[in-house]
């Protein structure tokens, strides 16, 4: 779903840019459009690693008395979606942007559209 | 977690509404390295007592201590200015701001504390009744550096925040207008640094409560500001040497500017040469002289006036 992201820092004048790692610069004072992917984007870019030394693992791989090294399990973790992060944005707000209604669709079959028989 | 490398952490400010109450970071700015440290102020026990060993340890007053180093902005000194104790006048109209600092004598306290928020590999440290005890404004690296020696109450976890970065230009080459004395530019001048030294020591008292379980500062007191200025310039002819002589004062400028509306600028109206050496040294080297300057104050009662102009709108 996207979104409507809001740039309004009190202390910075309009037009100032504003840098948000892993979004990109607006200028301060507008809103943006923002889509899903760039909400992807922010989350892989504030991706963090919460692996850890696996030292008992590699103890009981290593052949005995040689002991060993931990080795280090990696555990990517993805970043805060844009929802969540601009909580804690001071001036920075975001707004959900629901989808239009769907119309009245007319099913036009060929009897309807006349012509010679 | 895994192992963080310095680049991917951040540093965020907060005026805070009570000293010692943490306030989440409403301003970020990019530091060079900060090294704000928690003291636990231990006490290691050595008593006569058949051993020659420490025997013991009681926890004692927290202290604290650290440098935040970082680009001196226009739109980010005026924070810490404001932890110090300077009378701060702002004027002008949005965009376009003026704050005016002249130093204060009648209390012990800054004028206001800061909220430092460090995150560190992710984890947040969060520092409160920060107050900047030093701030040194000087070229390094060719460009404007402001290091501030922060003294604090207490650190303590808070909830990670999400940074916004401001653009911001630093003050480098090009930007400069050095004037000894005041309104007349000189163009020997190739480095300085100039110290405001406020002394700030943590406070204790006996008490059984507050944080730290009562080990931590009451406050934070300042003591006799020291003003201080080094230079370096190019030796032309005795006219200043006589006057360092004659202890003649000199009222003197260094201001960077971004064109008309961002600027950092100081004034020591009363600058006395305290040293001034001018050494041959090596066959190839320019003659210069080294200086040091520290200031009196004026007939206003001012040892410094420092003016920025910024967009920032501080309240």
């Amino acid at each position: 779903m996207p979104y409507k992201l809001t740039v309004n820092l009190p202390s910075v004048p309009e037009g100032r840019d504003v840098y948000i790692a892993g979004l990109g610069t607006f200028p301060n004072g507008g809103t943006y459009d923002i889509s899903d992917e760039q909400d992807l984007a922010y989350q892989n870019a504030h991706t963090r690693d919460e692996g850890h030394f696996d030292f008992d693992h590699v103890a009981e791989r290593a052949e005995p008395g040689t002991g060993g090294s931990g080795a280090y399990v990696h555990k990517l973790v993805p970043g805060p979606s844009i929802v969540e992060a601009v909580q804690s944005m001071r001036g920075v707000t975001l707004e959900e942007v629901k989808p239009e209604e769907p119309g009245i669709v007319v099913n036009v079959t060929p009897q309807d559209q006349g012509g010679e028989d | 977690m895994g192992i963080g490398v310095s680049g991917g952490g951040f540093v965020g400010l907060a005026f805070e509404s009570t000293p010692g109450t943490y306030v989440a970071p409403t301003r970020y700015h990019p530091v060079l390295s900060e090294a704000l440290e928690w003291q636990p102020g231990t006490i290691f026990r050595r008593p006569i007592r058949q051993s020659v060993d420490q025997i013991g340890a009681v926890p004692g007053n927290v202290g604290s201590t650290g440098t935040l180093s970082m680009e001196a902005l226009d739109d980010i000194l005026v924070y810490y200015l404001y932890a110090m104790r300077m009378g701060i006048v702002k004027t002008g109209s949005s965009p376009n701001f003026t704050y005016t600092a002249t130093p204060t004598s009648t209390n012990a306290f800054p004028t206001r504390t800061l909220s430092l928020t460090v995150i560190r590999n992710s984890q947040v440290f969060g520092y409160v009744g920060c107050v900047v005890s030093k701030m040194t404004l000087a070229i390094q690296n060719d460009l404007l550096q402001c290091d501030c020696d922060i003294l604090f109450q207490n650190e303590a976890v808070q909830s990670l925040p999400a940074p916004t970065w401001v653009t911001e230009t630093p003050y480098g080459p090009g930007t400069w207008s050095v004037q000894i004395p005041t309104a007349t530019q000189i163009f020997d001048l190739d480095t300085f640094s100039l110290s405001i030294d406020e002394a700030g020591a943590s406070a204790y008292r006996l008490k059984n409560t507050g944080p730290n379980q009562g080990r931590g500062a009451q406050f934070i007191s300042m003591g006799e500001r020291t003003i201080q200025m080094t230079a370096s310039r190019d030796f032309i002819d005795r006219t200043d040497y006589n006057a360092f002589q004659a202890v003649t004062p000199q009222n003197l400028t260094i201001q960077c500017a971004h064109g008309g509306n961002n600027s950092i600028a100081f004034n020591i109206p009363n600058a006395f040469k305290s040293a001034m050496q001018t050494p041959l040294s090596a066959q190839g080297d320019i003659i210069r002289s080294s200086l040091t300057y520290d200031s009196t104050i004026d007939g206003s009662g001012n040892a410094i006036y420092l003016t920025i102009q910024t967009q920032e709108n501080i309240t």
